[in-house]
């Protein structure tokens, strides 16, 4: 068994999954039940002034079969007292001392008003604060949220007021409705952040109902955008989080967060820098026991590997992650199709033949039988066949050696601009 | 034509300069593709002690990666 214990900037927990801050951690009976089921960690949904909700506020895309691959909400903060919420969290936090319980927070753009919120959820031993940068629905609208998240100075502002007043470590949340991510994250840090966390959802509109012509989610008839979250946005998630990791000036730990779904979506989001993982959709499609398996999987894993400890993950992949211009354009590799397991399907040729590098040939052997051949001398390497292909192992993409030393575009243009720069000089003499 | 074809048929045509005694002395990249500039000095000739020049236009990007990596080996060869 793995040690699988984690440290968030001083925030213990028992394992890297923490439920995020979201309608599963609204309440202490939720929380403590999902501490029951084998959670390390919460972060309790944002306090603020409460607010009143819309009826009909979820929504999701279905992509071929595949149930909630996205989900919109359009649900704001907590909309019950901040009392209530205190003594719920004390009680938690009593019942649970082991456990990681972080609140949200969300108010207005006034220093009182962070001291004030601030000194009140600390006082009942909370082991950290997320401020809420990054809502994009509703909240937004009143000037907090993403509307803050979105201007770097007002980030840094409201960090330092936060940082002011705390005790306690403070995460800064980070919305991904931004051009660079690392701009905002950055400031964060310059307002005394102790960790960030990212991502919060995404600007969406999940359809719109082809028949009745209302928006999806609507209220009433009417909709307007939510927040966009689940294994869609897994992807976009990841790549922010290693734009943060990679720059040396957003010197603090992260907490990842977005779609993660799985034990493997864990490992990604911690190898590319996450010190732990935040969930909600995959909480919110399959219920809090599906941490069990996330534990068990993340052991086995590290079993597997011989690592002793799931922080030896951390950040392992980020020197491999860099710009396109340090890519070698030396290296190559082509498609080779097993014509053993090959079921003709013709997917790979037809992909290939409209919308790659037409290198696929669809050929008749001897014996008339229909296969297809990559002609290995024209294939760019691009991957389509082998993912298109419904067969797996059928098509593997073959590293092959060539004949050059590797050489980076960026290389490259240093050695053209030498090159010339020499010929100048020799025409000048 | 394949791809490859074409690179082939660019690259071949860049070998036999080389081979010719031409070296690359500049190169410029537009819209149209990757223009090579060559130069041949015809040291000991009495009839052509001038240098001659060709240029290239070269059109695929294996081929513009080939001369790339000819005009990057040569500088590391040297740098070494």
């Amino acid at each position: 068994m793995a040690d699988l214990r984690i440290n968030l900037t001083g925030i213990p927990s028992p394992n890297p999954f923490w439920l995020a801050s979201a309608p599963p951690t609204n309440t202490g009976y939720q929380v403590q039940r999902a501490f029951e089921a084998g959670w390390g960690g919460a972060v309790w949904k944002t306090l603020g002034d409460p607010i009143i909700n819309t009826s009909s506020r979820f929504a999701a895309v279905h992509f071929n079969g595949q149930r909630v691959a996205g989900f919109n909400n359009i649900e704001l903060i907590t909309d019950r007292p901040l009392e209530v919420n205190l003594k719920e969290i004390y009680e938690t936090k009593k019942r649970f001392p082991n456990h990681a319980v972080v609140v949200s927070l969300m108010v207005e753009p006034k220093r009182e008003k962070w001291h004030e919120i601030v000194k009140k959820v600390e006082a009942v031993g909370v082991d950290g604060l997320e401020l809420n940068f990054g809502c994009p629905h509703g909240m937004a609208e009143r000037g907090m949220g993403s509307a803050s998240g979105q201007q770097p100075d007002l980030v840094e502002m409201q960090t330092m007021w936060a940082k002011e007043a705390a005790q306690t470590p403070v995460i800064v949340k980070l919305t991904p409705n931004i051009t660079d991510i690392t701009v905002v994250a950055r400031h964060a840090v310059m307002g005394g952040a102790d960790a960030v966390s990212l991502i919060n959802t995404i600007n969406s509109l999940a359809g719109v109902d082809i028949h009745t012509w209302n928006t999806v989610p609507h209220v009433g008839g009417k909709g307007a955008h939510g927040g966009y979250c689940g294994p869609a946005v897994k992807p976009i998630a990841l790549s922010m989080v290693a734009e943060c990791a990679k720059d040396p000036k957003v010197s603090v730990p992260i907490s990842g967060i977005g779609g993660i779904s799985s034990w493997q979506d864990t490992v990604e989001f911690m190898l590319m820098g996450a010190t732990n993982v935040q969930i909600c959709t995959a909480a919110m499609h399959h219920g809090f026991r599906i941490v069990e398996e996330m534990i068990d999987g993340l052991n086995n894993y590290l079993d597997d590997k011989g690592i002793a400890k799931v922080t030896d993950l951390i950040g392992q992949t980020v020197p491999k992650y860099s710009t396109w211009g340090e890519l070698d354009l030396n290296y190559q590799v082509v498609a080779r199709i097993n014509a053993e397991t090959c079921i003709n399907c013709n997917k790979c040729h037809i992909a290939c033949e409209d919308t790659s590098h037409q290198c696929i040939d669809r050929l008749t052997d001897a014996n008339g039988k229909a296969y297809l051949k990559v002609r290995e001398e024209d294939c760019v390497g691009c991957n389509l066949c082998a993912i298109v292909c419904p067969v797996d192992g059928v098509i593997d993409m073959v590293e092959v050696q060539g004949t050059h030393a590797p050489m980076t575009w960026n290389d490259r243009q240093k050695a053209l601009a030498r090159k010339n720069s020499e010929s100048s000089e020799m025409e000048a003499v | 034509m394949s791809a490859y074809e074409e690179f082939a048929r660019e690259k071949r045509a860049v070998d036999a300069l080389l081979q010719d005694g031409f070296v690359i002395v500049g190169t410029s990249e537009e819209l149209e593709g990757m223009e090579l500039r060559f130069r041949k000095r015809l040291a000991g000739s009495t009839e052509s002690p001038e240098p001659v020049y060709a240029k290239l236009l070269l059109l695929t990007a294996d081929a513009r990666k080939y001369v790339s990596n000819l005009i990057f080996s040569e500088q590391q060869k040297k740098q070494a």
